[in-house]
């Protein structure tokens, strides 16, 4: 759906005929009906008319039911241009202090130092209402009521001092002001005699400190016309750069300062209710669009928030709980190195069938071995060979290895004193024995009556 | 009221409107946050090396209980059950290397070091092969044992042998 830019709808509300124009996308969008008693009416037949946008409207009035004057005031003058204004309406019979709202717009002379030039309108209050009511029964947000031949004066732009000449249905308008602000404005029946126009010229080029002007600018005259003022003020007469038929309806629609204003009190307020109403409903757009975006992206950062504590958490569990596997397991892995070194310290450091193949294997063939005893005993430490072991009993010694002792005592004979030495020799040299001695070896004569040697030989080897 | 009285007002109006809206979900943030941090701070939570360290224990604990069962010797249980099969494999033993056997009485033993035993007290006949034979087939038993005593007696290639054999028994290390 294309959004149309459109500018307020300016109303004109003159005594028989309703006009109105807006500015639609850069393009004017411009109505006529005849005014025939019921505002109303013809004010919604003037707005349905044509494909205006929007409710916002200027009304401009016009015709007998009000007065525009151009005033001066001196410099040093005892009253105000209020005061001025006043008295000089005083007395009117139709636009009396009673019957008719007064509105004054002041401005000091262009050249500076000169009199104060004074544009009052008056508008007879019944219309006012009227127009009012109107507006109101059809919904119409009213955002001034002014003179309508003053809004004229918006109706397009110019620089610097200028004078213009408003042609309407029933009346010829004659303003002069520099770049935007209007400071003479004169409403004559039309058409307006050239002596009469030149005059009025004059009275506002001397009002504004100036000469004269160069330029007339027209608006709603024809062509022909123009030319025949040419001639007749001896001056240029162009028209606007933009051609405008109903300055009145263009200017009460552009934007710009409204010189005499007639907006009711009540509608005043009422315009300052919407205003604010306007204005609550942005700010509370605003502001929920800000809570509802705030909200969704706190809430995302909750459910962030969340999933991370619910991972920690995880986490911290898990971790937990591998601690309490990490116990178990050292546990575990304690009492089976326990048991291993238990079970390592059951078993002898020997081997008993070793030590009797070394014991009958090392004897010589002349040796016979009558008798062997071995005895597995535990090994007797003496008291500095304790404290010594003691120190390093924690690193090489558990408590389920003790060292012990196989002493072996043989009894035998040999054919020599020789032998016995060899086989002594000969089991400290298997590395087995720690201590062999030979306690006895004693010569002896056999009974077949050749020598031997019988012998007795303690060994000891350490274990554990 | 005016026109900027009353944006005034409706401002803050919306103001504390979305203030107290949005609060709670700034106390939710700064709550969670809160315990976040405390998470994030713990030790628990903070890089442990506890999985690496279990898989080491269980590691070495896989590599000490596939040592101990590999080493194939183990305590004889304190049970009459398996003090007669210790009987019945010395038996065997002794038949298998050709000892004869004289005697075989069972003696509580007042044990070995720090392990409890209970004796076997052997006299058997035989020569010095035999014995050999004896002890090594005695040493390959799956039991652990202790030869406390041995004694050859004197005599011709028959000799009498005395043995006090230890059979050590399980018990709590």
């Amino acid at each position: 759906m294309k959004v149309q830019k459109a500018g307020r709808i300016g109303v004109v509300v003159s005594d028989q005929v309703l006009r109105a124009a807006q500015r639609v996308d850069g393009h004017l969008v411009t109505a006529s009906v005849p005014f025939d008693k019921d505002l109303k009416r013809s004010l919604k037949q003037l707005l349905t008319s044509s494909p205006f946008v929007g409710k916002d409207v200027v009304v401009g009035v016009e015709g007998s039911r009000v007065l525009v004057e151009s005033l001066v005031v001196p410099p040093g003058a005892s009253k105000s241009a209020q005061a001025v204004s006043a008295e000089r309406l005083k007395g009117d019979p139709v636009f009396n202090e009673t019957n008719a709202a007064l509105s004054v717009a002041v401005a000091s002379s262009p050249s500076g130092g000169g009199p104060s030039m004074v544009i009052h309108a008056a508008v007879i209050h019944e219309r006012i209402a009227q127009i009012m009511t109107a507006c109101r029964e059809l919904q119409l947000q009213v955002l001034a009521v002014e003179a309508a031949a003053l809004a004229a004066w918006r109706a397009w732009s110019g620089a610097g001092l200028q004078v213009r000449l408003v042609r309407t249905a029933t009346a010829d308008i004659v303003q002069a002001g520099m770049d935007g602000k209007l400071l003479f404005c004169r409403i004559v029946d039309q058409p307006i005699s050239s002596i009469e126009l030149r005059a009025t010229i004059s009275r506002a080029a001397s009002l504004l400190s100036t000469d004269g002007f160069d330029v007339l600018t027209c608006s709603g005259v024809e062509p022909e016309e123009r030319h025949e003022m040419v001639k007749e003020l001896g001056m240029a007469v162009e028209q606007p750069a933009e051609p405008i038929d109903d300055a009145e309806a263009v200017g009460l629609a552009t934007d710009g300062v409204i010189l005499t204003e007639f907006t009711p009190p009540e509608e005043r307020l009422l315009r300052i209710k919407r205003k604010v109403r306007k204005v609550r409903t942005y700010m509370c757009g605003a502001a929920g669009v800000l809570v509802a975006v705030a909200g969704l992206l706190g809430y995302q950062r909750i459910d962030s928030l969340k999933t991370r504590q619910l991972l920690l958490e995880q986490q911290a569990q898990s971790a937990q709980a591998a601690e309490a596997a990490l116990a178990a397991a050292q546990a575990q892995l304690g009492l089976v190195k326990s048991a291993a070194e238990h079970l390592a310290g059951a078993r002898p450091g020997h081997h008993m069938s070793v030590l009797f193949s070394l014991i009958s294997n090392t004897a010589p063939e002349q040796m016979i071995l009558e008798s062997i005893k071995v005895d597995d005993v535990p090994a007797h430490v003496d008291d500095s060979a304790r404290k010594d072991k003691k120190k390093d009993k924690d690193k090489e010694e558990t408590p389920t290895t003790q060292p012990r002792v196989v002493e072996a005592r043989l009894a035998g004979l040999a054919g020599s004193d020789a032998a016995v030495r060899d086989y002594a020799d000969g089991l400290i040299a298997t590395g087995a024995f720690s201590d062999v001695r030979i306690e006895a070896s004693e010569r002896v004569i056999l009974e077949n009556g050749s020598g031997g040697e019988r012998f007795r030989i303690f060994a000891a080897a350490e274990t554990r | 009221m005016n026109l900027s009285t009353n944006i005034v007002v409706t401002a803050v109006l919306l103001l504390v409107l979305s203030g107290g809206l949005l609060f709670p979900i700034h106390s939710s943030i700064t709550e969670l946050e809160t315990a976040i941090a405390g998470l994030e701070d713990s030790s628990v939570v903070v890089a442990s090396p506890v999985p690496e360290r279990l898989a080491e224990v269980n590691h070495d604990l896989e590599a000490m209980q596939a040592s101990l069962d590999s080493r194939g010797f183990e305590l004889c249980p304190d049970t009459p059950e398996a003090r007669n099969e210790m009987e019945s494999l010395l038996h065997t033993e002794m038949m298998e290397a050709g000892l004869t056997r004289i005697s075989m009485d069972r003696q509580a033993g007042s044990g070995t070091g720090a392990f409890p035993s209970f004796n076997i007290s052997l006299i058997v006949e035989g020569d010095a092969f035999e014995l050999h034979a004896f002890l090594q087939g005695l040493e390959s038993l799956k039991w652990v044992t202790r030869v406390l005593k041995l004694e050859i007696q004197p005599g011709d290639v028959e000799r009498r042998i005395k043995m006090q054999i230890a059979v050590l028994l399980e018990n709590e290390p």
